[in-house]
């Protein structure tokens, strides 16, 4: 492209230069007529008539002198009419003027004119001035007459000539300025722009698909190497876009086998120390058991919020819809919190507006997690006092879905934030204070995790806090709303399932291959008040069913012989109800799309590890309502 | 043997007799009648035909001349004389006078006829005008100028001067046909140039030398009566212009120049400015026509024109003495025929 500009500077130069050419050349066709007007026309016509005075021997007769003098006068002022120049001629010696086609006198100045020889006669010829007139002159002198000739003509037209000249060089030079910035505009966008359109067309193909791209130019110039390098770039990123996806894969697998086999003795400790607890224990043993329950349970939030973090930042954390109550939710969760809050002497109050009788759509378990979270921080730093919920549509809901708004605001009147620790407690691993994490616990995870998912939710957590009067963090996240007609009949149900509880005696087969999961997970069956059969693999799980007085089935996914996968689909294969027969999946994997895989099979539900009794409890009154709510349909 | 001896001479004379035969140049019989031994027309005559001769080199060319001594009537007589013998391939007539006659003459209808050194073919009626055919079998040129072109030459001189008064001029002639017809074809644009003034002065034409020294005579007489009121003379052509010592006589009596001349000759004597057709160029002109007519061109068909090659003659010290400087471009045009 810098020879763009170099090439119009040319080229202007050049117009610049044709200018002067056709100036000295116009400027010299000018002098050379007006010396030839005198040489070849003027003194010729002086010089032929003494010729011919000399030849018929009158050269001395003053009356044919005179007359042929006439002549010349006469011939000159005809002349002067043909050419538009003027003559004078004048005395040599005493500058007297002897004939003049102007009116008024020719003074001259011929300083500075030029001298040549035209004709073997010398002529003097230039610019000068005349009667205020700008005029090109050529004199010379005929001296067997003693006269001195002068011929002038006006320098006007010569300057037209000029300025016509420099109009015509300057349009011509403007024309192909144009042209040639034309044509290389098209050249360039032949040869520079279109090429780096493809390149760049190819660069976004990369940045959307990390495929290897193959682009359409043939040039070997730089841009069809750059073409070259940005093929093979692609090659390369395709191909550790590839390596990186195995990678992921690997990561996820061995998330997914770290999970399962982290949360498998885990859930044995956590269930044997809740049954320890039902023991009868010394204040000491009970303590030591307390303890331990308490801290298979922290270790439990630290791997579930490590494992939350990676399904989030590798990008694994989906997005599940459902409609459900938000305000039967919150209700819940106040309830479930509201013992931690009790026991640290805090208050926990609930307000809502426009969640009346309105269903949302939403991932109700990221938003419950969000608030749990939140409010879990919330009472965790407040002593003493206060924590309150308040939830609200920012639009009323109609019969019909709408997009919707949600804020929750989750506030408490604890110990607060300063100022400059706000901007971080957002970060992973950050606590506003370090010395929180000694006395308070937790991973720190808390809030970023939050966010995070938050922002998965199309919305955000803001905070506002003064130290000493408390914190408050405000959730946003977009839902779908609606005025739920039908409500107070599920809701009904909802409530007669939980007040009502499960029914005594339910019948529940639990395959379960490690004794130590199967004789918690049985023990917490049976504080259910369910008749508990276990079973160590899924062969034996299938066939059990097939027998028949099986109400429910808690599967574990991984046992030996038969895992519960093929178990479940075994069931589903059998006659009749048999075929129906509900299946739990057990399993310590916390990822989404294996539970979806598990499903797929025929599961009903699924409940991870470690299990608890409140996630047995919910999971077999969820199959209840929807058995009810399909029995009533 | 002897009869071998005859046969071979026969047989030599026969071959000599057919080769000269066949070398012998077809003869074109030409006559010529000239209207007087005047110098024009003497030289004109002759003129005619050596180029004639030149022109036609594979032709045997008999000129047979005769003079009519400006007699019109010793013209007819010719002509009727010529009637009585074969009649020739050509005849051709010098001056007005001759070709008057030949042109009136029944005798010779036949017969291709050619005029040269004749002022106004058109005034003598054998043509309508100039360009014209004549049915009568004859063609010719005149070899004057337009009347116009003369006074314009005459006006061109007069002008460089620039006098105050037009000049008056005499314009002296006979009552010979070709000199009554120029001077009226003068006389008619008189008043229309600015310093040209013309006055006819004549005297009657008279027959043979004698009458040539009495028209001089008579004309010098009347321009000596006159001379207080011209500034100079115009010479017209005729037998009076060709008269000797006509300028000489006048100038010694009168004082008179004459202004123009339609003669070398009388350039040569003193006149200003004179226009005329040279005799050599009348009579080449007229042999390029001869050359035609014998040659099977059809004199009927032959348009009567104008000569195309005319002669400036200036008079330096006539200009000097009338301070009335010649143009330069006539100065030129005269080239060899400036006089002193």
């Amino acid at each position: 492209m810098i020879y763009i500009p170099i090439l119009l500077i040319g080229m202007a130069v050049t117009g610049y230069w044709a200018y002067l050419t056709a100036y000295d050349s116009v400027r010299e066709r000018e002098y050379q007529l007006l010396t030839q007007t005198l040489t070849l026309n003027v003194l010729e016509i002086i010089n032929e008539r003494r010729e011919l005075l000399i030849e018929s021997g009158l050269e001395n007769v003053p009356v044919f002198r005179d007359a042929y003098q006439k002549e010349v006068f006469e011939e000159l002022e005809s002349l002067q009419q043909a050419t538009n120049r003027h003559f004078a001629i004048s005395d040599k010696s005493t500058e007297t003027l002897v004939f003049s086609t102007m009116n008024a006198p020719v003074l001259l100045n011929v300083e500075g004119a030029s001298i040549a020889t035209i004709a073997n006669r010398t002529v003097a010829f230039g610019e000068s001035n005349v009667n205020d007139i700008d005029v090109l002159f050529a004199c010379s002198e005929f001296n067997p007459w003693n006269w001195k000739v002068t011929v002038l003509q006006p320098a006007e037209p010569l300057q037209s000539s000029l300025f016509t000249i420099a109009w015509l060089t300057f349009l011509v030079t403007l024309f192909a300025v144009v042209i040639v910035s034309l044509l290389m505009g098209r050249v360039t966008q032949i040869l520079v722009v279109s090429p780096i359109e493809k390149i760049k067309s190819a660069a976004s193909r990369i940045a959307v698909d990390h495929k290897k791209v193959t682009i359409d130019l043939q040039q070997n110039d730089e841009l069809g190497g750059l073409a070259r390098d940005v093929e093979a770039m692609s090659g390369e990123i395709e191909q550790y876009v590839a390596q990186a996806q195995q990678a992921n894969r690997a990561k996820t697998d061995f998330l997914a086998v770290m999970s399962h086999e982290i949360r498998t003795p885990l859930n044995g400790i956590q269930g044997l120390a809740t049954l320890l607890l039902d023991t009868p224990l010394s204040d000491k043993q009970h303590q030591y058991a307390s303890d331990l329950k308490s801290s298979a349970s922290i270790l439990a939030t630290v791997i579930n919020d490590v494992l939350d973090l990676s399904k989030i930042e590798s990008g694994m954390s989906e997005v599940d819809v459902t409609e459900f109550d938000l305000n039967v939710m919150l209700k819940e969760l106040v309830t479930l919190l509201g013992t931690n809050a009790s026991s640290n002497n805090t208050r926990l109050v609930y307000t809502s507006k426009n969640l009346e009788s309105v269903v949302v759509t939403s991932d109700i378990t990221k938003l419950r997690q969000i608030i749990i979270n939140l409010v879990s921080n919330a009472i965790k730093f407040t002593h003493k006092g206060t924590v309150s919920i308040s939830a609200k549509l920012k639009k009323p809901s109609t019969e019909t879905v709408s997009e919707n708004r949600l804020v929750i605001a989750v506030k408490d009147s604890g110990i607060g934030i300063e100022p400059d620790r706000l901007e971080h407690i957002f970060d992973k691993f950050t606590q506003s204070d370090s010395s929180i994490t000694r006395e308070y616990g937790g991973t720190g995870l808390g809030l970023a995790i939050a966010r995070q998912l938050a922002q998965l939710l199309g919305g955000d957590i803001k905070v506002a806090s003064k130290v000493g009067e408390g914190s408050c963090f405000t959730v946003t996240a977009n839902v779908q709303s609606r005025l739920n007609v039908e409500s107070s009949a599920a809701s009904c149900l909802v409530k007669k399932a939980r007040d009502g509880g499960l029914p005594a005696g339910l019948k529940v087969l639990l395959a379960e291959d490690n004794a130590i999961n199967a004789v918690v997970a049985q023990a917490l069956l049976e504080q259910l008040n369910c008749v508990v059969e276990h079973v160590d693999n899924g062969l034996k799980a299938a066939a059990r069913v097939e027998d028949g007085g099986i109400d429910v089935v808690f599967m574990d996914v991984h046992m030996p012989v038969m895992d519960g996968i093929e178990a479940t689909k075994r069931i589903r294969k059998l006659n009749g109800d048999l075929g129906q027969t509900p299946v739990i999946g057990l399993t310590a994997e916390a990822f989404k799309e294996r539970h979806v895989v598990f499903k797929a099979s025929g599961m009903d539900d699924i409940v991870t590890k470690p299990v608890t009794v409140e996630a047995l409890q919910e999971s077999l009154v969820k199959l209840a309502l929807e058995q009810e709510v399909a029995d009533n349909k | 043997m002897a009869r071998i001896i005859v046969c071979t001479l026969f047989a030599v004379v026969a071959a000599t007799l057919s080769t000269g035969l066949a070398l012998a140049k077809e003869v074109y019989n030409v006559v010529i009648v000239e209207t007087l031994p005047v110098p024009i027309v003497t030289e004109s005559r002759i003129e005619f035909e050596k180029e004639l001769v030149r022109i036609m080199p594979d032709y045997d060319i008999k000129v047979t001349t005769y003079d009519a001594e400006g007699s019109e009537l010793r013209a007819t007589e010719i002509l009727a004389e010529l009637a009585k013998q074969p009649a020739p391939d050509l005849i051709v007539s010098v001056a007005t006078l001759a070709t008057r006659a030949l042109n009136g003459s029944n005798h010779f209808l036949d017969v291709p006829k050619l005029f040269m050194a004749v002022s106004s073919p058109v005034e003598e009626g054998i043509v309508p005008a100039i360009g014209a055919s004549s049915k009568r079998n004859i063609t010719g040129e005149s070899h004057v100028l337009d009347a116009k072109v003369k006074l314009d030459m005459l006006e061109g001189v007069l002008k460089a001067s620039n006098p105050t008064t037009p000049l008056t001029i005499g314009l002296i002639h006979s009552t010979y046909p070709s000199s009554s017809s120029l001077v009226n074809q003068l006389l008619a644009l008189n008043g229309t140039y600015k310093h040209i003034n013309l006055v006819a002065i004549n005297t009657p034409y008279l027959e043979g030398d004698e009458g040539l020294v009495a028209m001089t005579g008579n004309i010098v007489e009347k321009l000596q009566q006159r001379k207080s009121e011209l500034d100079g003379y115009w010479l017209s052509s005729g037998p009076l212009a060709e008269a000797n010592g006509l300028v000489a006589k006048v100038k010694e009596r009168t004082g008179l120049f004459p202004l123009f001349a339609e003669s070398i000759s009388s350039v040569k004597e003193g006149a200003l400015i004179g226009v005329v057709s040279e005799p050599v160029s009348i009579g080449k002109s007229a042999a390029r026509k001869a050359k035609l007519i014998l040659e099977n061109s059809s004199a009927k068909d032959m348009p009567v024109g104008k000569m195309d090659t005319y002669t400036v003659a200036v008079n330096v010290s006539t200009a000097i003495k009338l301070q009335l400087p010649i143009p330069s471009n006539y100065l030129k045009l005269a080239k060899q025929h400036v006089y002193q």
